[in-house]
């Protein structure tokens, strides 16, 4: 399934031109010569990859696998719909739900890219950096991605409103799905993109209509990779928000490269899915970029996310500050590690990390590992990490003023998730992830 | 004790991780009063408010806490509030995360049992903040995050006249005010006084007592009220220092 014929299968129906379909065989062969991530290594020890082998019985729902999107799904029918004033384009299964038109940006597949733009498309598939562990599965999205967008921002634009972009990806039991983002930003641009991932579980292929139970609890698999580029000055604020089905195993690629004086405010919003590895590299490539780095992940039930930051700084007078949240309940398993790096000509950086784990169940776990790679002198680096339950001291103070327990643990719980929803800088998202949040907190 | 006695506290003993930090503490508080509570450091005044107020880990051994008549003990701390307990914290903790708005409303939805509508809420909180001077600002901001010394007490005062509580403790609430915000703090206190309401003032020094004229004094040493007086104690106190007020005999075990 995962061969060759797939390939050009692929390459037949997305009418790619041939270079884009050569790199998917070169990546594909990439990943049978590479070897699996191996348990010794610290990155990877807590998570089986097994799990995230899509050739271990799943299937490619390409793009002949178009099937039905439950709209009157709940999840579904919410994230169609504009929240306020934004740009929205939606995406089904990779197609549009309508042609997106958009102010300041221009969005379009990739495979339409790749024949219209090749020399700015064309570094993308072939850059790399990877580490072997992660291209063994990153190559996996390289040789078989089919859901594919480019989201460009010509230089010197400044988009006032914020743009959304919403991937619904409907899979039955034991599909598996390669979607790719790239997103460059032209010199001195500005931009606001909230960048939306779900996934529903698709209704049944036969006979039925979009209100069938979905099928058992057979999980479907993600393996993603998002790239964004930005261009010298260029100032922009990223949302990444992952709402997948409660059956989905996700393995995530993500890298933003800033150039000089470049400016990256992120934030990557965790609530869903059953298995998540995910990798979020900043890699400061020009002098004076920065980065202000934010994560939540809400776990519950038998949730497990393995989540590894790299800060990786190659130039000098760069800096990066990031804050990792987690609000776990239930046996939901929470995994950091998180490596900052600085190479010996990155002089006057300043690197910070935080990861706060707050845990909302004696059943739920937290491991959190920071790992320095420091090969410059003249640096400031801090890193930070806790795990631990709700504060009895900030419990009994609202208690004192008439709150009782269970409301102000809730308080206590959203105030925690507070700092990285204010990093969302659209006010009705704001107000849907706090109602689903605390929704959700039991 | 009279039907007027809001708070009765009868030979409290009162013991944190094991070790007994009050030793029969007697005190009653009448509607209408306002009492100060003086003590060295260690004397166990803080003791007395986190028990009075509930804390998981301050345990009563012995004696009782009378308030309105009931005995209180097995009260939740939301419940104490509700009752119209309040205790205005040294140290109040900081909720990061939660505004002041959003934690007031919680609050006077706990101690008024329903819910508030908005018009009013806003307007009961616009009425307070002026009184107190405090910009609406504020509202916004995070429960003591990064607040100053001044800030958080002047939030004390603020939740206190907000929920309107029949007895007021105020912890140490003079420690670490410059003068004008002592002088404020006072002023929110003083406004309180009321026929209906009762105070207790915590506090280590008697500069609080210059702007507010307490009914009694009483002096805690060692766990124990060793003596108790009229606003001139405090004087005394000023005057003699702790040192002048040795504790009582102590009673022996073989004679409980």
């Amino acid at each position: 399934m995962f061969d060759g014929a797939t390939i050009d299968q692929l390459a037949r129906q997305l009418k790619e031109p041939a270079w884009v379909t050569d790199i998917r065989r070169k990546a594909l062969a990439k990943h049978q010569q590479l070897p699996w991530p191996h348990p010794s290594d610290d990155v990877w020890r807590r998570t089986d990859v097994s799990l995230l082998d899509p050739s271990r019985g799943f299937v490619l729902a390409g793009p002949a696998l178009l099937q039905a999107i439950p709209l009157n799904n709940p999840v579904v029918a919410r994230s169609i719909q504009p929240l306020g004033n934004e740009q929205l384009a939606v995406r089904l299964n990779g197609a549009w739900l309508e042609e997106p038109r958009l102010r300041g940006v221009d969005i379009s597949e990739l495979a339409q890219a790749a024949r219209q733009h090749p020399q700015v498309v064309r570094p993308f598939f072939e850059s790399n950096g990877l580490t072997a562990a992660e291209e063994k599965l990153t190559s996996l999205n390289t040789a078989f991605h089919h859901d594919d967008v480019w989201i460009h921002v010509p230089r010197d634009v400044a988009v006032e409103q914020p743009l959304r972009v919403v991937h619904v990806l409907s899979a039955s039991a034991r599909q598996a799905l390669f979607p790719l983002t790239l997103i460059t930003v032209g010199a001195g641009s500005r931009v606001t993109l909230i960048d939306e991932y779900l996934s529903v579980p698709a209704p049944r292929m036969h006979g039925g209509g979009a209100g069938d139970p979905p099928e058992s609890g057979e999980p479907h698999l993600i393996n993603s990779r998002i790239e964004l580029v930005i261009e010298p000055n260029a100032s922009v604020h990223y949302v990444r928000l992952q709402r997948l089905a409660p059956t989905a195993r996700e393995f995530l690629f993500q890298r933003a490269v800033l150039a000089s004086g470049a400016t990256l405010t992120m934030a990557n919003l965790y609530l869903g899915g059953l298995l998540s590895k995910t990798h979020i590299v900043t890699k400061f490539v020009g002098e004076q970029a920065s980065s202000k780095l934010y994560g939540f992940v809400f776990g519950h039930h038998d949730q497990h996310v393995d989540q590894h930051t790299v800060q990786d700084h190659q130039a000098a007078h760069t800096a990066s500050d990031l804050q990792v949240k987690a609000a776990l309940q239930d046996q939901s398993r929470m995994i950091y590690t998180g490596l900052i790096r600085i190479a010996k000509e990155a002089k006057q950086t300043n690197a910070y990390q935080a990861n706060h784990n707050l845990m909302l169940s004696k059943d739920a776990q937290a491991e959190t590992i920071p790992m320095l790679e420091i090969l410059a002198d003249d640096v400031q680096c801090k890193h930070g990490a806790s795990v631990g339950p709700i504060d009895e001291e900030q419990t009994f103070y609202l208690m004192s003023r008439g709150i009782a327990r269970s409301i102000a643990e809730r308080l206590v719980v959203m105030g925690f998730v507070e700092p990285i929803v204010q990093q969302v800088p659209f006010e009705p998202l704001q107000e849907q992830l706090r109602r689903e949040i605390e929704g959700n907190l039991h | 004790m009279t039907n007027k006695s809001l708070l009765v506290v009868n030979d409290l003993h009162v013991s944190v991780e094991g070790k007994e930090i009050l030793k029969g503490l007697t005190l009653t508080v009448n509607a209408g009063e306002v009492h100060a509570l003086m003590g060295p450091n260690g004397s166990g005044k803080s003791t007395l408010s986190f028990c009075l107020m509930g804390h998981p880990k301050y345990h009563v051994t012995s004696g009782r806490i009378l308030y309105k008549g009931k005995d209180i003990a097995e009260l939740p701390p939301n419940k104490r509030a509700a009752s119209g307990i309040f205790l205005a914290f040294q140290y109040p903790t900081a909720i990061p995360g939660v505004t002041i708005a959003n934690f007031l409303r919680a609050a006077l939805r706990g101690v008024r049992g329903g819910d508030v509508p908005v018009k009013e809420f806003r307007q009961l909180i616009k009425t307070h903040l002026k009184s107190l001077g405090i910009s609406e600002s504020f509202m916004s901001r995070y429960v003591n995050d990064g607040f100053s010394g001044g800030e958080k007490k002047r939030l004390e005062i603020l939740q206190m006249a907000v929920l309107s509580p029949s007895l007021a403790v105020l912890d140490e609430t003079d420690s670490g005010l410059d003068i004008d915000a002592l002088k404020t703090v006072a002023a929110g206190i003083n406004a309180l006084r009321s026929p209906e309401r009762g105070i207790l003032l915590i506090t280590h020094y008697q500069r609080l007592l210059n702007y507010i004229t307490p009914d009694h004094v009483h002096v805690l040493v060692n766990g124990r009220v060793v003596r108790s007086g009229g606003p001139e104690l405090a004087h005394e106190l000023e005057a003699k220092g702790y040192e002048g007020f040795r504790e009582p005999e102590p009673v022996t075990s073989a004679a409980v």
